[in-house]
């Protein structure tokens, strides 16, 4: 489960970044309610795209970064929960669980634990050592779960 | 305080706080980032509150029960807002 930490003013840059990323990738992103997908429609024929994009390229990078830790979450066929924990504190009294260092390397080793766990699981069902490539391809697929790299079509 | 929301009513409370910002025009915008000021200056021009405000009856029972929660959750900055599937 992708937790974060925010600030309120952190928070608005993440729901912003959430309504860029839903004008710009509408069918990649969460599309079962039909009236936010209107609003989004409508914000972009407003012309609300470019004042987003502005607005994003603004952010710290401390918040495009909790977004994207968070952004799997929102991926359509995704069944996975997230958490925004929002705290009154300015952005220099955060702990350390802040840190977006420290938040990428959590996410690398979430996914080092998951493809450890995939690379288990299909050794325990083969007869013979896994290959070099088939390794690469369970660890392709953890990727491509997580939201990390697309499938190759 | 602690609110859990599945995605569709998440996007829901997005909408609602969108609503919630436009007609709070003062103090909340004000002490937030003021290109956030200018984002919902410049969408309450463009129709979207009254465009939102028509979707409020297609809400969620649980949704609409609340009597403006975002904004309130927002200025106090005391939300753990959980997002489940």
């Amino acid at each position: 489960m992708a937790s974060i930490h925010t600030t309120k003013e952190e928070f608005v840059d993440i729901i912003l970044a959430l309504l860029l990323d839903k004008i710009l990738h509408p069918d990649e992103m969460i599309n079962s309610n039909e009236d936010f997908n209107d609003m989004i429609d409508l914000m972009s024929r407003r012309g609300l795209k470019p004042l987003l994009l502005h607005y994003y390229m603004g952010t710290k990078a401390k918040s495009r970064s909790k977004w994207k830790h968070l952004r799997k979450n929102f991926l359509a066929g995704k069944s996975s929960s997230g958490s925004i924990n929002m705290s009154a504190g300015k952005e220099d009294d955060q702990d350390t669980e802040d840190d977006p260092i420290k938040e990428n390397i959590n996410n690398v080793k979430d996914l080092v634990k998951k493809s450890i766990k995939s690379i288990n699981y299909h050794r325990q069902r083969s007869n013979f050592p896994l290959s070099e490539d088939k390794i690469d391809k369970i660890i392709d697929k953890v990727l491509i779960n997580e939201g990390i790299i697309k499938e190759k079509k | 305080m602690n609110s859990y929301y599945n995605k569709k009513e998440f996007n829901e409370w997005i909408m609602y706080y969108l609503l919630d910002a436009m007609d709070d025009k003062g103090s909340i915008n004000k002490s937030l980032e003021p290109e956030w000021a200018e984002f919902i200056n410049y969408l309450s021009t463009r129709d979207t509150a009254s465009f939102i405000r028509l979707r409020v009856p297609n809400m969620s029972v649980r949704m609409k029960t609340y009597a403006k929660p975002p904004i309130k959750a927002v200025k106090n900055a005391s939300e753990n807002i959980r997002i489940m599937t």
